[in-house]
């Protein structure tokens, strides 16, 4: 146990390290850039850089812990925000805004869109939850159910993508790959606090998450009620990830790929791998910041970044047997 | 802890074989539907005292767990039924008798549809599942983990924080398990798996075991052990009902459990066919009866020999 520790330990400070250095050189890179007006520059700082990385950090714990605390919940390790359905409720809402919302109403939009995310995040979630419940009651149930709104929110939009003029679908093409540049500091008031209390929550829920490894009788029989926990850790997780879609649209990946290969390192203990996974989990997406923040001119689609890093390790970790079912 | 010969063995109850040659043939006489008590019955107190005057375990009175007219769905109804301190409870029966449904019952992890369930005096319905935590403990049948996590981990969720040790010494003499601590989980035999989770279950409630005050459900613990560990585990549960604790395990080895239980619980449908004395429990009648096959029965000292002695028939 004290081999883990030390290693958790160690873990925390270089991804503490490391997130501090990667926020510090994305904003100072700018700021060597921008040579014009001082103003100017502490304009670009203020209202663009600092919220890019509040917004990297916020949405990668967000989803990297709900990822953890899913995969455990519902006892599969394939789950992750965006397989088991939680993401596409706010997807649609974000496609039928996007692609819908009449002329007079677009400047209202950026303020809309986070609003009906969350909103579509949590109704999917408490469809699903419903759904599973009344079918299996089972973690398996959950996600088949999951799938089924994914794949029915996903014909949806392929349906709107047909009625839609070229403007609005490149908009909404862009925000389906998710994004970093769209918060403002309003919106990050209000999410910062809401994924700060998600993500506390299951932090504080990794005692009875680790009684789960030995299925729920045993949980059970040890304490753990494990419905309320199963409904609790759910609505959690949908607050936090419903968040960090309304912020930064939909993101692959991360919840899948971090607390997968932080098992490999740490072990299983939930009270040492939730936090280390929204500290890295954060860690990676302002590392996705500043590559997107180096290629200048673009700005990458975040999931294109994290598939991109994620697929090849995922693959390695997969091919050399780290990784099982 | 050595694993005794179990022919050699001495039970609590010695000195009263002749009283119970009597009851076994007297219980055989009746069709077990008619005559599911008098003989065998715990629920009287009186012919309790009786027939285990000398016996050390149920000398104290103490009810730790008792049914009454307990039903759950279609699966179990038992009219009423007790175990006492320090009791070791074996129960048989065919598959779908029941005997999970009434260990999950007793255990306050099914909830009864109609009866009351006492857990040391009070009602399941008084106790929160925090509370039964540090109380009981139950090994289920089935349990998944497609965790790749290492059996040192796994078995560290559920041990109490102030033990010094992982695995207590009587634990790891009887499962033998230090040797694949660091093994994953999901890379173990059946047998393997088994022994770490017969471990975990009884950590769990580790401090309370050792001071006598435990009670544990196992739900065929027996199932994929090899011949040795399987002997070595009855012992370990015998250890165990010694220091006081209560303990009650669903078993499909007869010969076995006859052996080594306190009480034989048989099940049959949901119900219970007889409770009581093993040797007044496992009769040929009783047996045959419940399991529809031929058995060879005989008794040395204090041992039963237990035998399926026809073959069956698949024509």
């Amino acid at each position: 146990m004290t081999g883990t520790k030390r290693t958790a330990v160690t873990l925390v400070v270089i991804t503490v390290l490391l997130s501090l250095v990667i926020g510090v050189v994305g904003i100072v890179s700018v700021t060597g850039l921008s040579d014009t007006a001082a103003e100017l520059k502490q304009h670009i700082i203020v209202q663009l850089q600092i919220p890019l990385v509040f917004t990297a950090c916020l949405v990668g714990a967000a989803l990297s812990t709900s990822g953890a605390t899913l995969q455990v919940v519902l006892r599969n390790p394939l789950a992750d925000p965006g397989i088991i359905g939680i993401t596409s409720g706010a997807s649609l809402v974000a496609a039928l805004l996007l692609l819908l919302t009449p002329q007079w109403a677009t400047a209202y939009l950026h303020y809309l869109l986070p609003l009906g995310c969350f909103i579509g995040a949590l109704l999917s979630t408490f469809i699903i939850y419903r759904l599973a419940r009344k079918l299996l009651g089972s973690s398996t149930a959950v996600i088949l159910a999951g799938i089924a709104i994914s794949t029915l929110s996903g014909a949806v939009i392929a349906w709107l993508y047909m009625f839609s003029d070229a403007n609005a679908l490149r908009n909404l093409t862009f925000w389906l790959m998710g994004s970093l540049y769209q918060t403002n500091w309003l919106i990050l008031s209000v999410g910062g606090p809401l994924i700060a209390v998600a993500v506390a929550l299951q932090l504080y829920f990794a005692g009875d998450l680790n009684k789960l490894y030995a299925g729920e009788l045993a949980a059970k029989s040890s304490g753990v009620d494990v419905e309320k926990l199963t409904e609790r850790a759910l609505i959690v997780c949908a607050i936090a990830v419903g968040t960090a879609v309304s912020m930064a649209g939909s993101i692959a990946f991360v919840g899948l790929l971090v607390p997968h290969i932080l098992r490999l390192i740490i072990g299983h203990n939930n009270r040492y791998l939730l936090p280390l996974s929204a500290l890295s989990g954060a860690s990676l997406l302002m590392l996705v910041a500043l590559s997107s923040e180096m290629t200048r001119a673009i700005t990458l689609p975040v999931s294109m970044v994290t598939a991109t890093l994620g697929g090849p390790l995922l693959i390695w970790a997969l091919a050399k047997g780290q990784i099982k079912g | 802890m050595t694993i005794n010969n179990f022919r050699t063995q001495q039970r609590p109850d010695s000195g009263i074989n002749e009283q119970n040659d009597e009851r076994i043939n007297a219980s055989e006489q009746g069709t077990i539907s008619t005559n599911p008590k008098p003989n065998v019955s715990v629920k009287d107190d009186d012919a309790d005292s009786n027939c285990s005057a000398n016996s050390h375990n149920l000398a104290d009175n103490h009810t730790v767990l008792s049914l009454q007219n307990v039903k759950v769905a279609s699966r179990l109804s038992v009219e009423g039924l007790r175990a006492k301190k320090g009791e070791c409870v074996h129960i048989i029966g065919p598959n779908g008798a029941g005997k999970s449904t009434l260990l999950l019952t007793l255990a306050g992890l099914i909830e009864a549809d109609e009866g009351n369930v006492m857990l040391l005096g009070k009602p399941m319905s008084d106790w929160s599942l925090a509370t039964l935590a540090n109380v009981r403990t139950l090994l289920a049948q089935q349990s998944e983990s497609g965790f790749h996590l290492s059996v040192k981990e796994y078995l560290s969720f559920y041990a109490t924080a102030q033990q010094d040790e992982l695995i207590p010494p009587v634990l790891e003499k009887a499962l033998e398990i230090s040797g694949f601590l660091n093994k994953i989980l999901t890379q173990l035999s059946g047998g393997e798996r088994q022994r770490v989770e017969i471990c975990r279950s009884l950590l769990q409630i580790w401090p309370q075991l050792e001071r006598g005050e435990g009670i544990a459900f196992l739900d065929e613990p027996l199932q994929g052990l090899d011949i040795r560990h399987q002997y070595a585990l009855a012992s370990l549960v015998k250890f165990l009902c010694d220091k006081g604790n209560t303990l009650l395990m669903t078993s499909h080895d007869i010969a076995l459990s006859a052996n080594y239980c306190d009480s034989l619980w048989l099940m049959q449908k949901g119900c219970m066919v007889a409770f009581g004395k093993p040797q007044e429990v496992a009769t040929q009648t009783n047996l045959e009866s419940v399991f529809e096959c031929h058995f060879a029965i005989s008794k040395h000292d204090n041992f039963l020999e237990i035998q399926v002695c026809a073959p069956i028939s698949l024509e």
